[in-house]
């Protein structure tokens, strides 16, 4: 029967335990064993088609083994299609830092990034930014932590100031455009701008404050237009932007770009 | 007229009289007709009446 070990495709005799194909592979030391998007002992029976990774993560090398690594306990369905997608990240503050993180995490592997701000001391709060990168570009530093996690993914990096004359340049072409300003003028014009030219669009619309996480929500408003967020709570005289609340929205974002992805998926395979 | 979820029994006759009426800020909403995103520039069509409108007012935060 063939299987899939290491991401290669092999073929291997029937009732086969992992241990026994270590052994016949002649695999070194393996102490990480993840068989179809699960952690598994040695002595797992392999079946038809199963998506092996058998690897000692002490000397990791081969960098196709280190990419399969990283997104082993992803959806294994759709590493492949999600290293395919090309996303920009308007804003790289607490809402792009978060969902750029989360998207390499996820396996997008071809990221724009747009921001002409600096990292200052009070982003670390809620931004994916560390003290040693206060006072320098806020791309720069984002593409250095996102090459940090995944060596292999792709950063565009545009140190600019979007406005209603260049936002068309810089965002088309992409699979999904995220909104993720401060300002909601940008977002307005964001909105309004690119909100029908086809890519699909993630806005991140109020998330200020301490409150219940079912109160964020993720709603379409339009024709491949989705907004994350409660969509009214705005930052106020002591009432912050706080990390739990700011990542929830991010995370509710990029989840919104892996559900319309497995969706697609599916309705292919069908 | 449905607008933000709410049926309006008297109605408003451009984008820009429902703008006012909600008294929010014109720079920083989009809206959507039945799904659709509407240019601001066309804020000041003539609405038919049946349309289901979304006022989406944006705020600080990111």
């Amino acid at each position: 029967m063939k299987i899939n070990l290491n991401y290669k495709v092999i073929e291997v005799a029937c009732n086969l335990t992992i241990r026994e194909l270590i052994s016949i592979q002649q695999l070194l030391n393996i102490n990480l064993i993840v068989v179809n998007g699960v952690i598994k002992n040695d002595d797992y029976k392999i079946c038809k088609n199963d998506d092996v990774l058998a690897i000692d993560t002490r000397t990791l090398n081969d960098g196709e083994l280190i990419k399969r690594a990283i997104y082993a306990r992803n959806n294994s369905y759709l590493v492949d299609r999600l290293a395919t997608l090309k996303v920009v990240v308007l804003g790289c503050g607490g809402i792009g830092s978060n969902v750029a993180r989360m998207l390499v995490q996820s396996g997008i592997e071809n990221i724009s990034l747009i921001d002409f701000d600096i990292v200052d001391p009070t982003n670390l709060n809620r931004q994916f930014y560390s003290i040693g990168q206060i006072g320098k570009s806020k791309v720069e530093c984002l593409a250095q932590n996102l090459e940090a996690i995944n060596p292999n993914v792709k950063i565009n990096k545009y140190y600019q100031k979007l406005d209603i004359n260049n936002i068309d340049s810089y965002t088309s072409g992409y699979d999904f455009v995220i909104e993720a300003f401060d300002n909601p003028l940008m977002k307005a014009m964001v909105t309004n701008c690119i909100g029908w030219h086809g890519s699909y669009l993630i806005l991140a619309n109020g998330m200020a404050g301490i409150k219940p996480a079912r109160e964020l929500q993720t709603k379409q408003i339009a024709n491949k237009v989705y907004m994350c967020g409660d969509g009214y709570s705005s930052v106020q005289p002591h009432i912050g932007l706080m990390a739990p609340q700011v990542t929830l929205v991010a995370s509710q974002m990029v989840n919104k770009i892996l559900e319309i992805v497995n969706e697609q998926e599916k309705n292919e395979n069908r | 007229m449905i607008i933000n979820g709410k049926k309006f029994d008297f109605e408003f006759k451009t984008i820009n009289e429902i703008i006012k009426y909600l008294e929010v800020d014109p720079q920083t909403v989009a809206v959507t007709i039945d799904l659709e995103i509407v240019e601001p520039k066309m804020y000041n069509q003539l609405l038919v009446g049946d349309e289901i409108i979304e006022i989406i007012s944006f705020v600080s935060g990111g």
